[in-house]
């Protein structure tokens, strides 16, 4: 036997308190020397005895009430095998803790149907067994990561944090949750069998049921553990669920007057029909425009948008809400975040100044930005040789035009701009130097330029290519305008010459314009958080007609703003992008509030940006840095030393947990077949295993039991103490015998 | 518990024998002896007075034949004369261990003690003979009564050494003091009585069917006629080691004193039975009264 507080058995003593009060008591009683003793001997003979077994007997339950008290203090526990009963179990909870879990039904949605699912499974297992709970979400972790004994401590702390996690947003794969559950370090205490205990909302999305092969592992191997799913019941009835997917739009970034189109898809996700209702936008709390949305059969899709132009500079936070309330309320609303920037400084680096304007490829450059006014654009001019006292940071972007070479510092300077988050386009032209270009800007894959330059092909005096070029798809922001063959002339231009790269298409280099051979024209790059863009064309007509093209605008446009946004803030996230935010200097505070409850301070360091770039030589700025964005939402980031409105940045929630279609009996059927998987309403029936096992001695609390044995004592006490004080006052009136 | 005897003064209290001093000791019953000058005794013996004949019969002295009466009617007579005695008492005392209690008074014994030696005083001083026998753990002591002054030394001696202890073995000691007594006398028996009462009373009995007047000085302690204890105590035997009892005393008490007045009342009836003067001495009331109420009262013959 063992105690947890052993500094309660010097209490033990206490045990000859009673007698000692009694030795006392007699010490104080008066003695008298008496000597008609016969007379006191007739007159109560018979009780003597049974007197002082009477007293001898509440001397005893007292004494023991006192020794129990002790060790109810201490807290025994006895080591014994006779509680557990046998061996204990293994068991992992697996919580779904996925958006669609937030579904509701009736008053009650799935999450909290299987938290009291949860709070069962823990009020049934035994003192013997052990248990850990997972969450499934967008990144499983561990509720509860060591075993534990499920006591009503552990239970009310688990439920206590399931209802704050309620608010969770993420999606969930169940097969990797479930495989993380079976791979957990077995519980060194028990000697029985794993258990997997799932608990889901039942929605298809995550269960994989469409691709059995994936559970095949699960079943195929004996000694891996019994997996049994426990779902709530009537949330696979129809229902109607609109969902709004996210709201895209061409760019993030706007200049102060620019109108954007930003559109969305209002979806009926549920099984039945939708009523009609309306999506209000919004900026902030100012409504911009309602949209109607019909009636929507089950699986149908509607686009809304809206043109919404740019106002003052700053961060703006537009919102589009279905004012409908269904099934999974989360999913009837979405964001999106959008930056308004007043100028867009760009930096020109002419590398073939001439005076005819014709010739001057950074004429048509200029051209082509048109006035700043309009377009955002404010660009500044300079010659290669000014580029090494130039402060590159005070641009957005940087363009190279046909530069022969660079001062010596340049190609460095260059390449700490890029990973900062800078925006380089590279134009190449006549006169670049082939050797200094691939020695300086791509130096093996260590400069800014990610692919090295080869001989170029084509003759312009003997009639050229005659090649096209086209985007590479529709689907890069920085060429889906100019790749709509339907908008755009740019397959109509004739390109005579181009230069070629050396090495191909990388892993980090994507070719943004192709001749009809494959060939890359322009390619796309990546250093640390910038982008380069390298044009083998020049921007002048001498090698191709790009320039006399009407996409050829669009082009640079979309191209500038494309690699200017690199070097802002990204607002808008996908779940898991990390957020980084320009700080004013390194141990800077801030102060980040999301969704979940979450609440942390970040500090600023100053190897945020660049860090991934490699090589970069301390290229990132100081910047705040936060990469747990599993949870879609709202994150809000203010600053504790900046006066200054909070940082809103939004993480885009899962569309396809807005999918509320329940697993089909022939899934489930799937999933039993190919992974053994058990669908039961109580997941613990028939897991008690007899493994054979010699009977695990448990740590079995022993005071509840004294506690009882205890109260049984004081009242076998009172009620003996009554009767004796009952006879004693009755004897006082017996008559005399005889 | 007794208390030592300190000499020969400490049992003559002067208060005591100041209250019964002036009263003589006079014997209501048929006693021989007379204190000197105011008794006569019945039985007739040798002295200076004659009183009558009676014929002669084997065994008498012949030098008390009166052979001039012999010579008037040729028969034998034995002359006989009025014999002028003195009183013979024993004085006996009960030493076992209940006569050692005294809480708000002084011990029975110590009551038994003066009271016998006030007594014994007397009636040396009178010229009576006074033995004693005393009854303790051990055997009985006697000392055989005689008149001389020195007697009452002896008695104050053999009073003082008495320690109170044992049980009571009363009727035992007065059985074998009968015998002892040739002449019949004055038997003053100073006593609680807390044995069996049947034999006490039988050899009282038999003291007073050999002629010897018995006075039982029943000495009680006022606690143990009233038993007014308050708090719960332990009662230890004073006769019996080891023998003792917790009680609340107001629990006990109706029944405590239910049994001591039978046994009062059995005691008293006993001793009237057989003619033998029964005194309540309670150690509470002094002893000079209590003595003068006894000797008035034989004084008087009312008994």
């Amino acid at each position: 036997m063992s105690v947890l507080n052993l500094a309660f058995l010097w209490a033990l003593p206490l045990v000859g308190l009673p007698m000692l009060i009694h030795l006392l008591a007699r010490r104080r009683r008066d003695v008298v020397a008496w000597g008609a003793m016969r007379f006191l001997l007739e007159a109560a003979p018979r009780r003597r005895r049974v007197w002082r077994l009477r007293d001898l007997l509440l001397l005893a339950l007292r004494a023991l009430a006192m020794a129990l008290i002790a060790m109810i203090l201490a807290q025994p526990m006895i080591r014994t095998a006779w509680a557990g009963g046998g061996a204990g179990r293994d068991v992992v909870i697996v919580v779904d803790a996925s958006m669609s879990t937030q579904q509701r039904l009736g008053r009650e949605t799935a999450y909290e149907a299987m938290r009291a699912t949860v709070a069962r499974v823990l009020g049934e297992l035994r003192e013997v067994d052990r248990v850990r709970i997972l969450l499934a979400s967008t990144t499983d972790r561990w509720l509860v990561g060591s075993p534990q004994r499920a006591d009503r401590e552990l239970r009310q702390l688990v439920d206590e944090q399931l209802i704050e996690l309620a608010a969770e947003h993420g999606t969930a794969d169940m097969l990797r949750a479930i495989r993380q559950g079976i791979d957990a370090e077995p519980a060194a205490e028990v000697n029985g069998r794993r258990v997997v205990i799932v608990v889901s909302d039942g929605q298809a999305h995550g269960w994989h049921a469409d691709r059995p092969a994936r559970w095949y592992w699960l079943s195929e191997d004996d000694a891996l553990p019994d997996v049994r799913v426990a779902l709530p019941t009537g949330f696979d009835q129809p229902r109607a669920n609109l969902a709004l997917e996210a709201i895209s739009t061409p760019r993030h970034c706007l200049a102060a007057g620019q109108t954007a189109r930003l559109t969305t898809t209002v979806r009926n996700a549920g099984s039945a029909a939708s009523p009609a209702t309306t999506l209000t936008w919004r900026r902030g709390e100012h409504v911009l425009a309602r949209t109607a949305i019909g009636p929507l059969e089950p699986g149908q899709a509607v686009p809304a948008a809206l043109d919404h132009t740019a106002g003052q500079p700053g961060v703006a936070k537009l919102t589009a809400e279905l004012d409908h309330d269904d099934a999974l309320a989360l999913d009837n609303r979405a964001s999106i975040v959008l930056e308004v920037v007043d100028r867009l400084p760009v930096l020109v680096v002419d590398g073939s100044p001439s005076a005819h304007p014709l010739h001057a490829a950074a004429g048509y450059l200029l051209a082509a930005l048109g006035d700043a006014g309009q377009t955002g654009f404010e660009p500044t001019v300079i010659d290669a040789a000014a580029l090494a006292g130039t402060r590159l940071a005070d641009y957005q972007a940087v363009v190279l035009v046909d530069v022969p070479r660079l001062p010596e510092a340049a190609p460095a300077a260059l390449r700490a701009y890029v990973a900062a988050g800078g925006g380089l386009l590279v134009a190449l032209g006549e006169r670049v130097d082939r050797d200094h270009f691939n020695g300086q800007l791509h130096a093996q894959g260590a400069g800014v330029a990610p692919l090295a330059l080869a001989e170029p092909v084509g003759d312009v005096d003997e009639g050229g290519l005659e090649e096209r070029v086209h985007g590479s798809g529709e689907e890069h922001p920085a060429v889906r305008l100019i790749a709509d063959a339907q908008r755009s002339d740019l397959d109509r231009v004739q390109v005579y010459r181009r230069h070629r790269f050396a090495g191909g298409e990388g892993g980090e280099v994507t070719a943004l314009l192709v001749t009809g051979d494959g060939e890359p024209v322009a390619v796309e790059g990546r250093v640390g958080r910038g982008r380069v863009i390298l044009l083998g064309l020049p921007l002048d007509h001498s090698w191709s007609r790009l320039p006399l093209a009407q996409s050829f605008v669009v082009m640079v446009h979309e191209w500038l703003w494309y690699l200017s946004e690199s070097g802002l803030t990204r607002w808008n996230l996908r779940p898991g992008e990390p957020i980084e935010l320009p700080a004013a200097r390194a141990g800077a505070s801030a102060l980040i509030e999301g969704p979940g409850g979450l609440r942390m301070t970040l500090t600023a360091r100053g190897d945020v940006a660049g860090v991934d770039g490699g090589g970069g030589g301390g290229g990132g700025g100081d910047a705040f840095w936060f990469g747990h964005t599993t949870g879609p939402g709202r994150y809000v980031v203010q600053t504790q030393e900046e006066a200054g409105d909070p940082q809103v940045f939004h993480v885009q929630r899962f569309s396809a947990e807005s999918d509320l279609t329940p697993l089909s009996p022939s899934q489930r059927e799937t999933l039993a077949r190919a992974g053994g998987l058990v669908f039961a309403a109580d997941p613990l029936e028939g897991t008690l295993h007899d493994t054979g096992a010699a009977r695990q001695p448990v740590h079995q609390p022993i005071w509840m039991a004294l506690m009882l044995v205890l109260v049984g004592l004081m009242v076998a006490e009172a009620m003996l103490a009554a009767w004796v004080s009952r006879r004693r006052a009755a004897s006082a009136g017996v008559p005399a015998l005889g | 518990m007794a208390e030592p005897a300190r000499g020969g003064a400490s049992l003559l209290d002067p208060e005591v024998m100041q209250a019964i001093g002036p009263l003589d000791v006079v014997a209501t019953r048929i006693v021989e002896g007379l204190l000197a000058g105011q008794h006569r005794s019945p039985l007739k013996g040798s002295s200076v007075e004659f009183a009558e004949h009676r014929a002669y019969s084997p065994g008498d002295e012949t030098r008390l034949i009166d052979w001039h009466a012999y010579a008037r009617s040729d028969r034998y007579y034995i002359r006989q004369f009025e014999e002028q005695t003195n009183l013979a008492a024993t004085l006996v005392v009960d030493a076992s261990g209940s006569m050692a209690f005294g809480m708000s008074t002084i011990s029975k014994l110590r009551w038994a003690q003066v009271a016998m030696a006030c007594l014994a005083r007397l009636l040396l001083h009178q010229g009576d003979a006074v033995g004693l026998m005393a009854v303790g753990p051990g055997p009985p002591r006697h000392l055989a009564p005689r008149a001389v002054p020195a007697q009452f030394q002896a008695v104050h001696n053999e009073l003082a050494r008495l320690q109170p202890a044992g049980q009571g073995a009363l009727a035992p000691a007065l059985v074998e003091l009968a015998p002892r007594l040739r002449r019949r006398g004055l038997v003053l028996i100073g006593a609680d009585c807390f044995e069996e009462l049947e034999p006490l009373v039988k050899a009282m009995g038999h003291l007073r069917g050999r002629g010897q007047d018995v006075v039982l000085l029943h000495v009680m302690a006022p606690e143990e006629l009233a038993f007014d204890f308050k708090r719960v105590s332990q009662f230890q035997s004073l006769e019996a080691d080891g023998e003792r009892i917790d009680l609340d005393p107001a629990v006990v008490r109706q029944r405590y004193l239910d049994r001591v007045n039978r046994f009062l009342k059995e005691l008293r009836y006993g001793c009237a039975e057989i003619g033998c003067d029964y005194v309540l001495a309670r150690t509470d009331v002094p002893i000079g009264p209590t003595l003068a109420h006894l000797l008035g009262r034989r004084a008087t013959g009312k008994g």
